[in-house]
């Protein structure tokens, strides 16, 4: 009789741990980190390189690259049919919003399957997926997210992202094909949550784009925006799509003459890259004149360029 | 900008595989001054690893009128 209660009772408290482990979601193993939450961005890292139209600066990029990147006319977005086309996966850290990060979990084996990083106004929802799937056909549709596998590696989140669309690796144009291969790393210290990425693309770029950035853990939940909507905003269904003959860009000396750099800089050819470059043109490289007047924060920008009309 | 006496910061090394061969040093900095900061001040740049350091060649400071 004693036996039995004995039984019974491990029974009872093994049940009733079950439960409420159950309800606290999957363990978090010691080499791991707690990724679900609400990751803020942070402004004080800049890595989106958008502010002029015609800036490769950092990219190593084929010709195949450069030449569509300067026949792009950010005009293109007004398009309705092209005003929610929406962003591919590398804008998680190219856009300006944070990340919020949710789980799904298994409760028979009590792990988790995925992880899912939530949409945003103009940008899909990703997921990563943690169990172990195979990875879709090379044939199998390519979406704006793509097909994203993750698993654990040495305290970090490590993550690759295939099966993406054909979009963009900058905002202003600068293309990424459907081949590309993206590969993340999370790294959680506290509250800050580091995101690598390293994008590979052998159709558009001759050494990987590598970005790092940073997220804060946010106390509430991040406030996402309601859907993308279009509407009209100059151009009409049908309308051409707007750009430029590569060699008639009308931006493309913009950048360079504003701070005299040389042109394979600002056009992304690989040698500009690396340090060593920064020898190469010393003795040549000649700085603009400091800003004298209507300098503002944006300094010789401003002031060559003028007030917008 | 400034940072006072009462500032911290807190560096963390990270090393990523590249997938090509190769690693990456990443280095999350993060800045606190209660005086001068009103949320951390946060980078968190990438750098290459070298073969060797057969690049390293930095020189003496030197100042000039």
């Amino acid at each position: 009789m004693k036996t039995r209660r004995v039984i019974l009772g491990l029974l009872l408290v093994a049940l009733g741990a079950r439960t409420v482990f159950t309800q606290a979601g999957p363990a978090v193993l010691p080499s791991q980190f707690e990724f679900a939450g609400s990751w803020a961005p942070i402004g004080t890292e800049d890595v989106q390189n958008d502010s002029v139209p015609v800036d490769y600066l950092g990219l190593a990029l084929t010709e195949d690259a450069r030449t569509r990147a300067l026949s792009y006319d950010e005009s293109q977005k007004s398009m309705v049919e092209r005003q929610c086309q929406g962003w591919g996966a590398a804008y998680a850290v190219l856009g300006p919003f944070g990340l919020r990060i949710s789980s799904r979990s298994d409760p028979a084996p009590n792990r988790v399957v995925s992880y899912s990083i939530d949409a945003w106004e103009d940008w899909n929802e990703m997921t990563i997926w943690m169990d172990d799937r195979p990875r879709p056909s090379v044939n199998a549709l390519h979406t704006q997210a793509g097909f994203t596998l993750g698993r654990w590696e040495g305290g970090a989140l490590a993550a690759r992202t295939t099966h993406i669309k054909a979009g963009f690796i900058r905002k202003t144009g600068v293309p990424l094909s459907d081949q590309a291969t993206i590969d993340w790393r999370f790294f959680r210290h506290g509250d800050v949550l580091t995101v690598l990425m390293v994008a590979r693309d052998p159709v558009y770029l001759v050494e990987p784009e590598i970005i790092s950035k940073g997220f804060r853990l946010s106390k509430v939940p991040l406030d996402f925006r309601d859907p993308c909507v279009p509407g009209f905003e100059g151009r009409e269904p049908g309308d051409g799509v707007p750009h430029f003959a590569p060699d008639e860009n009308p931006f493309l000396d913009e950048f360079m003459k504003l701070y005299n750099l040389p042109r394979e800089a600002v056009l992304g050819y690989r040698d500009t890259l690396y340090p060593e470059y920064r020898k190469k043109i010393k003795d040549t490289y000649v700085p603009p004149p400091p800003c004298s007047a209507d300098c503002g924060v944006a300094g010789n920008f401003v002031r060559r360029r003028g007030p917008t009309p | 900008m400034p940072y006072s006496e009462r500032a911290t910061v807190s560096e963390h090394f990270d090393i990523a595989p590249l997938p090509d061969g190769g690693e990456l040093l990443l280095v999350t900095t993060i800045v606190d001054d209660p005086v001068y900061l009103n949320a951390p001040y946060v980078v968190s740049p990438h750098f290459k690893k070298e073969p060797d350091g057969s690049k390293w060649d930095p020189t003496p400071c030197s100042s000039r009128w």
